[in-house]
């Protein structure tokens, strides 16, 4: 227990984790707050189309970021946005992790015959590039939010397959699961026991810079059409829709990417702080 | 090296044999017939017969498959009943502005990304190190889209200059190349070209800014590395010239991990491709599967991921040759 | 002019614990062309650091922070000093993605302004010197041993034509049959071509194979300088004869090997008095609170309160 409280001590010392948390922790309290406040729904289209940023509402509060042009109120559309693409995110990579960590484990430890066939399946599955991938499988199933969260998932999961499955081989012929097999240690065991410790570091880390790429993934596939579809509230398709009236509004296009971009950011600063954290020379630069 | 060539080009026929087959699947696990998928609104029933005839689509997966491979081998990607053109001449027709494009992009990117991270490098821990190396940290989490929208903003609207699309359409260019920039120079055409120029810029910065960043932290702490090692230390003892043990020495060494991550670069370069072209309405191959999904053309959707594929394939293959051919050490 | 003249040198090295001293007031020499002198210490002692600084290949991390170090009468600090080190390590040392001939001939080609032709002309020969054939012109480090590279590094030293030679411990990664080859094939060039040399080495009997003068380092300082019948005959320095009896010997029978107890101090805790004084097995009290200075008896250097 101390020595976790050590930890997360030093994670919370190094500058790039604080400032990801700050940022994160920012736009969490701000969604949140207007979620609950706000006297606009996310759906609630009105007569006031493209009403720029700050413009007075029927309501008690003004319109902090305008209108888009169905009349909605973009600030409340960003922040469900928020809550709704950090799910996606979320829902993303515990599926790829949780599938692309049993297999790593398996193919790692196992070896042999099931080694081949399961690291045969994920080269395939990477010779297509990954956006590509997704497209592909996202316009078969049909466009809404949970097949493109099927489609990322898929196509993000053999990174982590590899990557545990390189730890794994690793950390496979070390001193204490030799000792530990002698001892009769059931194979389960051994696995969660004394390889999984190793693997979560670097699992840990990398799905926290794949969270915000299935971020922008879920968001670009939406951006074209493969998504989320209306009303819903996703940055990419706001951006989309946003981006065909650009000439007359600019703001229900930008600010759903200044949120993603921040969104996006925190997360990626802090999987580089955990890296750095992780990274055996601990440069000296951060 | 000879032997080495031969497998990974084995091992790069595999993958497109991998690719052709998922994509096979795909086309076939769509909910419902396919005959209907792929005619959208002409799915008329003699339509209907004929789509399922061409393809064989009542009889085995196999025998399916057998009749898709065969007529890829034949270059033939069908006919997309949607756009009214086969596959092949509407990806033949948009493949050089996307490569025009790309092209652009990545030169732009090399030339500043190399530039700055060796600047990085060499004023490491001053505060124009940390300047660039907090920009390629913002400018590598900014999204695409938002770089694209923000550039056409600021090219289209704030300083008034032509967006969207290749060229202003009333210039009429004889093409010699297939890339604007050239033919209109070969047309004799300046204000054409300039123009030209002017619409590509926005797009290719927007691909190209994501691409710097990444080179400005890779170059700068592979060339950090590399000054540490100690043939350079070698070379400053037999007093070369700083040029020689720039070049020579420090950069050759630097650039090998830049060429490994090549691969992942045309990966992104791909995704953000199909972005910009949707954004600035850029006619190519990435705009085209943006109208394809919107019009639900599977035929069109399907070839062009095939084609990226194997071009995503090939240029794997080239860098990892390259890769062997310049550090000896790997050619056992 | 004499070949090597060191004088008060001290290099120091930025830690994150400030400046710390690596090399205490040395002074070193060298008097004749041809002459090897051989410094000899334990690892930490400094005379790596020595030997860069004497080099002018200190890294950027370090400084000289007094002294001189003259090389022929010039002032190595401020002039074009050629000054050629054989590396320890031949592998890090060699540039892995250049081959052997270009890694050589880039000296003649750069350095003496030969056109290509030229330079692998020379090239070739230097292989020759060093006993390599010629074919491996056209190869890579990687694809060498240990101790043709190192051949390779001594060509590399010819070739230079340099006023000075350093060797840090180039040996010493090598199998003891190809440490003697080395040895022998670096003493042979020095003498013949009548170049000094500085052979740094943690090996005193190495050091008798090749050297003319020595020098014991301990703990930054030069505690005993000689020639090397003075050095081996009549060690004067506790550390010296700790060092001497230390290696067993074929020619007489011991009964017990001598270890010297505990460990080097490290750069930055060196104790009050004699550095040495916590392992002397003769120290007495004046050797733990006073530092004993350098001083000269006959044509050898001592720094020991026995010899005041």
């Amino acid at each position: 227990m101390n020595r976790n409280f050590e930890n997360i001590k030093i994670l919370l010392s190094i500058k790039r984790i604080r400032y990801g948390l700050s940022i994160l922790i920012a736009l969490t309290a701000v969604a949140t707050l207007v979620i609950l406040l706000s006297p606009f729904k996310y759906d609630q289209i009105s007569y006031n189309v493209h009403l720029p940023p700050l413009a007075p509402s029927t309501f008690h509060w003004p319109h902090i970021l305008g209108t888009d042009s169905l009349g909605r109120d973009v600030f409340t559309r960003i922040s469900y946005a928020y809550i709704l693409d950090v799910s996606c995110g979320l829902a993303v990579i515990a599926l790829s992790g949780a599938v692309g960590l049993v297999i790593g484990l398996v193919s790692g430890y196992l070896g042999g015959v099931v080694d081949g066939i399961l690291m045969r399946l994920m080269d395939i599955l990477i010779s297509i590039p990954g956006f590509m991938l997704a497209i592909a499988i996202a316009s078969v199933f049909g466009s809404n939010l949970f097949n493109a969260i099927i489609a990322v998932a898929i196509v993000t999961m053999p990174i982590y397959a590899r990557l545990v499955r390189g730890v794994v081989l690793s950390t496979k012929e070390s001193l204490f699961v030799l000792a530990a097999r002698e001892a009769g240690l059931g194979d389960i065991k051994i696995v969660t026991k004394h390889i999984l410790p190793h693997v979560m570091p670097i699992f840990i880390t990398q799905a926290t810079m794949e969270l915000s790429n299935a971020i922008l993934y879920i968001a670009t596939l939406s951006f074209i059409g493969l998504g989320a579809q209306e009303p819903t509230p996703e940055w990419g398709l706001m951006m989309s829709v946003g981006r065909r009236y650009i000439r007359e509004a600019w703001w229900p296009a930008v600010f759903p990417g200044i949120a993603m971009f921040l969104t996006v950011l925190s997360f990626n600063l802090i999987g580089d702080g955990l890296r750095d954290y992780l990274d055996p020379k601990k440069r000296l630069s951060s | 090296m000879i032997s080495y060539i031969f497998s990974r080009l084995l091992q790069s026929l595999l993958s497109i044999l991998g690719a052709i087959v998922i994509i096979f699947i795909l086309s076939r696990v769509l909910p419902g017939n396919p005959a209907i998928a792929i005619l959208g609104p002409k799915a008329t029933p003699e339509n209907i017969e004929r789509v399922t005839r061409e393809w064989g689509l009542d009889k085995s997966y196999l025998e399916q498959f057998a009749i898709y491979f065969s007529r890829l081998l034949q270059g033939d990607l069908g006919d997309s009943y949607v756009m009214g053109h086969s596959v092949n001449v509407l990806i033949r027709e948009r493949i050089p502005a996307s490569f025009e494009l790309v092209i652009t992009a990545f030169v732009i990117s090399s030339a500043l990304g190399i530039f700055l991270g060796i600047l990085a490098a060499r004023k490491h821990d001053t505060r124009l190190d940390l300047a660039l190396s907090t920009f390629s940290v913002l400018g590598f989490s900014f999204p695409t889209m938002l770089l694209g929208i923000a550039l056409l903003l600021f090219f289209g609207l704030n300083l008034g200059l032509p967006v969207g699309g290749r060229i202003d359409p009333r210039y009429h260019i004889k093409i010699y190349t297939g890339f604007m920039l050239i033919d209109t120079l070969l047309n004799g055409n300046i204000s054409a070209f300039i123009d030209s120029l002017l619409r590509i810029l926005p797009p290719a910065l927007t691909l190209a800014i994501p691409l710097t960043c990444l080179l400005i932290r890779l170059g700068r702490n592979s060339m950090l590395e590399v000054m540490m090692q100690e043939f350079v230390r070698t070379a400053k003892m037999k007093r070369l010239p700083e040029s020689v043990i720039m070049n020579r020495h420090i950069l050759r060494n630097a650039l090998i991990p830049i060429v490994t991550v090549m691969g992942l670069y045309f990966a992104v370069i791909v995704t953000g491709d199909i972005i910009v072209e949707t954004i600035f309405a850029w006619p190519g191959l990435g705009r085209l599967i943006w109208e394809a999904i919107t019009l639900r053309d599977y035929m069109v959707i399907q070839g062009s991921i095939l084609v990226v594929s194997i071009i995503y394939i090939a240029v794997n293959a080239i860098v990892d040759t390259l890769y062997i051919y310049i550090d000896p050490r790997i050619r056992e | 002019m004499k070949p090597l003249e060191v004088r008060r040198l001290s290099v120091e090295y930025l830690t994150t614990r400030g400046w710390i001293r690596v090399v205490d007031d040395i002074d070193i020499d060298i008097d004749e062309r041809g002459e090897i002198l051989a410094i000899v210490g334990e690892s930490g002692c400094g005379k790596s650091t020595l030997g860069l600084a004497i080099a002018g290949l200190l890294p950027p991390n370090a400084r000289i922070a007094g002294g001189y170090i003259r090389i022929f009468g010039k002032d190595a600090a401020t002039n074009p000093v050629k000054v050629a080190v054989v590396f320890q390590d031949a592998l890090a040392s060699l540039n892995p993605l250049l081959t052997i001939g270009e890694q050589i001939a880039e000296i003649y080609l750069h350095h003496f302004k030969m056109t290509r032709k030229e330079a692998f002309e020379e090239t070739r020969k230097r292989l020759k010197d060093v006993g390599l054939p010629d074919s491996f012109v056209d190869r890579y480090p990687h694809e060498l041993s240990g101790g043709q590279r190192q051949r390779v590094l001594i060509a590399m030293t010819i070739a230079m034509e340099p006023e000075l030679i350093v060797a840090d411990e180039p040996t010493t990664a090598l199998d003891v049959t190809i440490q003697a080859k080395v040895l022998l094939l670096l003493k042979d060039i020095v003498k013949k071509r009548g170049i000094p040399m500085l052979y740094i080495t943690h090996d005193l009997a190495l050091a008798s194979h090749i050297a003319d003068r020595v020098a014991i380092m301990y703990a930054g300082q030069v505690v005993e300088s000689s020639d090397r019948y003075s050095i081996f005959r009549e060690p004067k320095h506790p550390y010296t004869r700790a060092l001497l009896s230390s290696v067993p010997r074929i020619d007489t029978d011991i009964d017990e090997l001598y270890i010297i107890n505990g460990e080097p101090p490290l750069p930055g805790s060196f104790p009050k008095g004699c550095r040495f004084s916590p392992r002397c097995p003769i120290a007495f009290e004046r050797c733990f609170n006073e530092e004993p200075t350098l001083k000269s008896i006959a044509k050898s250097y001592i720094r020991c309160h026995l010899y005041e």
